[in-house]
């Protein structure tokens, strides 16, 4: 694959469970593809003790996938964050250690993609509506149209 | 080998121990699959999760379960094993390969072979996992 420089970043806030943002301006264009090469989501609370789980997903239309089922189904991939991990084994009173990112690939190579989207669909993200993976999170992602 | 843009992913939910599950269909005649890319996660978002994860990925002669489902079958028909650690301070979170590179695949599956997989239920690494492969048919 040559390639293309015309990458694309989006980043977003879904900011409440059981929400979703379409990641791009539109559905992937006819006769084209989209190559999804990095998606991270970082949790934007202050304080720790929540976890969040995104969906992403390739959906029918921009209004597909709303909620943690139907964002289950037609998920590409999800990423959980855990509501904190814990620094030190728990012999005594541990201290918790904020690890609120999440990001795959580790290296984003843009001439080899993470997944795809199917011409016609929708680049989306879900924020799961289950207690404790519900916590509002910045998401981002870099993709390409080829 | 030329490059392929033809990629498939799947995730699979692996929710406890003994779980064993094909992904995707049989290669077709012909075909190698090429694998890329494997991320295994622990699916857990409670503090205290002093529990690992032990998952083999096979390469399976057919898709059913009884060729498989026990860590002794699987290990014999095993391209990759992964391993995530119990301790509550490891990274819960394996990517097979920091980057993906899709000309240069982590292993293959041979035609009509099935690529399979299986969640040990020893205790202390038999926790839920969401597994995420990326691969291509060429």
């Amino acid at each position: 694959m040559p390639k293309n420089n015309n990458l694309i970043t989006v980043s977003k806030l879904i900011p409440t469970k059981s929400s979703h943002v379409v990641l791009g301006t539109a559905a992937v264009p006819a006769g084209m593809t989209r190559y999804v090469t990095m998606v991270k989501a970082t949790q934007v609370q202050g304080a720790s003790g929540k976890g969040s789980r995104v969906y992403f997903c390739s959906a029918a239309a921009s209004g597909t996938g709303t909620n943690q089922t139907t964002a289950s189904a037609i998920q590409k991939l999800n990423l959980a964050i855990p509501s904190a991990v814990i620094s030190a084994a728990p012999t005594s009173a541990p201290t918790p250690i904020v690890i609120k990112s999440r990001q795959v690939p580790a290296m984003s190579d843009s001439e080899n993609p993470l997944f795809t989207i199917a011409e016609s669909k929708w680049f989306t993200a879900t924020l799961s509506s289950a207690t404790g993976a519900s916590s509002p999170v910045n998401v981002f992602a870099q993709y390409y149209d080829q | 080998m030329a490059k392929n843009n033809n990629l498939i992913t799947v995730v699979k939910q692996l929710p406890t121990g003994g779980k064993a599950t094909a992904i995707g269909s049989s290669v077709a005649a012909g075909l190698t699959r090429y694998v890329t890319f494997v991320r295994a996660a622990r699916d857990v978002l409670a503090v205290n999760t002093a529990v690992g994860s032990k998952l083999y990925l096979c390469e399976a002669l057919s898709n059913a379960k009884t060729s498989y489902s026990t860590p002794t079958l699987a290990s014999a028909l095993q391209k990759m094993v992964v391993v995530i650690p119990s301790a509550p301070t490891a990274d819960k979170d394996f990517q097979s390969t920091p980057k993906i590179d899709t000309e240069n695949p982590l292993f293959s599956i041979a035609e009509s072979k099935f690529m399979t997989t299986l969640l040990v239920s020893d205790a202390g690494l038999s926790g839920a996992v969401n597994l995420f492969v990326q691969y291509y048919d060429q």
